[in-house]
């Protein structure tokens, strides 16, 4: 076989004809292509990277916000109970004081009533013993009697 | 002229009307003329009555004030 040296010359140009015309026409655009998408991908990817580390953030500060409003809600339930119970035992206090001093007062009352009452007694049962002796006296006293006393008396009395 | 009254139950003596009128000269501050009223009721002693004041010193003004100490 013999081998033509301007064949294989014009081969390697129209070779490398071709692979020039085919750099500029069809692997450059394609590759440009091939780049443009990949770089498309990567931003996509890094604008999703981006929007889930803000929704990760905002999760993250929406839950620390649910915690600190829970932790304020405990504390005024907390102090709201306290209120109460203080104001319960206040109440309580109040109303024992109040029926402590009504029943002094109401016992002061009865030994009041009890010693009014007995002194009347008193005052009716000596009445009544000395309407008893005067009575005595007007049966048992003769006007003899009457004029000795009444001299006796008027004796000693001036 | 103030009248002294004085209630017995007897017609008192004219010694025991000057009696009456020194107790009560001493013990009401009267003097005047002495009238005695007899009333049975008054059980022994007198009572004597001057100026709308009166001093009993019968029995039973006796019993009532040693009531009134006792009550």
């Amino acid at each position: 076989m013999e081998i033509n040296i301007w064949q294989v010359l014009f081969q390697i140009v129209n070779f490398g004809v071709i692979l020039f015309v085919l750099n500029k026409v069809l692997y450059k655009p394609i590759l440009k292509l091939l780049d443009d998408r990949a770089k498309k991908i990567n931003d996509g990817m890094a604008l999703a990277d981006k929007n889930i580390k803000a929704a990760e953030e905002t999760e993250k500060t929406k839950k620390e916000e649910i915690a600190k409003a829970r932790k304020e809600a405990a504390a005024i339930i907390r102090d709201a109970e306290s209120d109460a119970k203080k104001a319960a035992a206040l109440v309580m206090e109040n109303a024992q004081a109040k029926a402590k001093a009504e029943a002094e007062r109401i016992v002061k009352n009865a030994q009041a009533d009890v010693a009014s009452s007995k002194k009347s007694m008193e005052a009716q049962t000596v009445e009544l013993a000395v309407a008893m002796a005067h009575k005595v006296l007007e049966s048992t006293l003769t006007s003899a009697d009457s004029q000795k006393i009444t001299k006796v008396m008027l004796t000693k009395l001036r | 002229m103030t009248i002294i009254n004085v209630i017995s139950s007897y017609k008192l003596a004219s010694a025991e009307i000057q009696s009456v009128g020194l107790i009560a000269k001493d013990k009401l501050g009267a003097t005047g003329t002495i009238k005695n009223t007899v009333d049975k009721s008054v059980l022994a002693g007198v009572k004597i009555l001057v100026d709308g004041r009166e001093l009993d010193l019968t029995l039973a003004g006796s019993l009532t004030r040693l009531a009134g100490s006792l009550a």
